[in-house]
């Protein structure tokens, strides 16, 4: 039996033109980091809010924004003091030391907890009442985009370079909250859908 | 003559056509949900959204809030980036009341809301949205 060797080059051509077609634009895809936001209320009048947007939106349209304290990308924040602290201050140390737990603070009805370990900042607090606990909020940022944000001078953030750096990271939960009736939870993945 | 006529004016509105909707269509189409209640159905080109930035009065443009204009170029990379990704949900609220739903989906932003007493539907080319915005910077004299 004779066989026509253009029957089997013109399908194989095909799929490979096919492939070389598609997977750039599939690696494109793959590659592309998504932040996504959810925001869940229990009860009668409960709401679901889903947001999904891609780092490189927020990449591309932070540096246009001009407000009063926000240009190219980067945040003025002369005095960025939470409870008399100096966050930024604070950032920077916990930048240059081991892992470890850094701040613990204890009180009737809040603890709250910074440390930071396997190249991760993490911020718990825990507000109890009457012995049950009513909040729990946990924030898990990695190192590189603490990092990111303190690259700039030193009385601004660096907004810009810290999507940068998220954008190369891999998946991870950035916040999560738990009220009594509400969950909040921010986290970055490949994924374009939230499901 | 009749029919010379006759193939012109089809050539005309064939060109014209294309030309009045080479960036697409706008679509809204709101429907009330109380018996016999108002159904709105518009189907416009989405080139009268550019060409119609062009005729607004300069006059205008110079009394445009500071914060909208400083807002435009930032709509524009939005603009310009959400046709580059993949299709999605960008952002969906829903509630027992209502859902609202705005959406990437192929070269178009669509918004849907699905309430008790309504449901919009709004479609927009975001080529458009861009070129509008683009030349409604290009307007906006500087402060």
């Amino acid at each position: 039996m004779k066989i026509n060797p253009g029957r089997i080059l013109l399908p194989l051509l095909t799929i490979a033109l096919l492939a070389a077609l598609t997977a750039p634009a599939a690696q494109a895809q793959a590659q592309e980091r998504w932040i996504h936001v959810r925001v869940v209320e229990s009860g009668d009048r409960g709401e679901t809010v889903r947001v999904n947007v891609p780092l490189a939106l927020a990449e591309a349209v932070l540096p246009s924004i001009k407000v009063k304290h926000l240009e190219n990308g980067k945040l003025k924040v002369n005095h960025v003091r939470i409870e008399d602290v100096d966050m930024r201050a604070i950032l920077a140390a916990v930048k240059n030391t081991q892992d470890g737990e850094f701040v613990t603070v204890e009180s009737k009805r809040e603890n709250v907890r910074v440390a930071k370990k396997s190249g991760y900042l993490l911020v718990e607090v825990r507000e109890t009442r009457d012995g049950v606990e009513k909040e729990r909020v946990d924030v898990k940022v990695p190192m590189t985009v603490v990092e990111a944000l303190l690259s700039g001078e030193k009385n601004e953030l660096d907004l810009l370079a810290a999507i940068r750096a998220l954008s190369k990271h891999g998946d991870v939960e950035l916040v999560s909250v738990k009220e009594r009736n509400t969950t909040v939870r921010v986290w970055i993945d490949s994924k374009n859908t939230s499901e | 003559m009749l029919a010379k006529f006759m193939t012109g004016l089809f050539y005309t509105t064939l060109v014209g056509g294309a030309v009045l909707f080479h960036e697409g269509a706008i679509t809204v189409n709101v429907q009330e949900k109380r018996p016999q209640g108002d159904h709105v159905y518009v189907l416009a080109p989405a080139t009268l959204v550019s060409w119609g930035v062009k005729f607004v009065p300069a006059e205008h443009l110079r009394r445009m809030p500071e914060e909208a204009r400083q807002s435009l170029p930032a709509l524009v990379a939005a603009a310009e980036q959400l046709e580059k990704i993949p299709d999605t949900v960008l952002v969906e609220i829903t509630s027992p009341r209502e859902r609202v739903k705005v959406e990437k989906r192929g070269n178009r932003l669509i918004v849907d809301v699905d309430s008790d007493r309504e449901s919009v539907h709004v479609s927009i080319p975001l080529r458009a949205v861009r070129h509008a915005v683009a030349e409604l910077q290009a307007r906006v004299p500087a402060t």
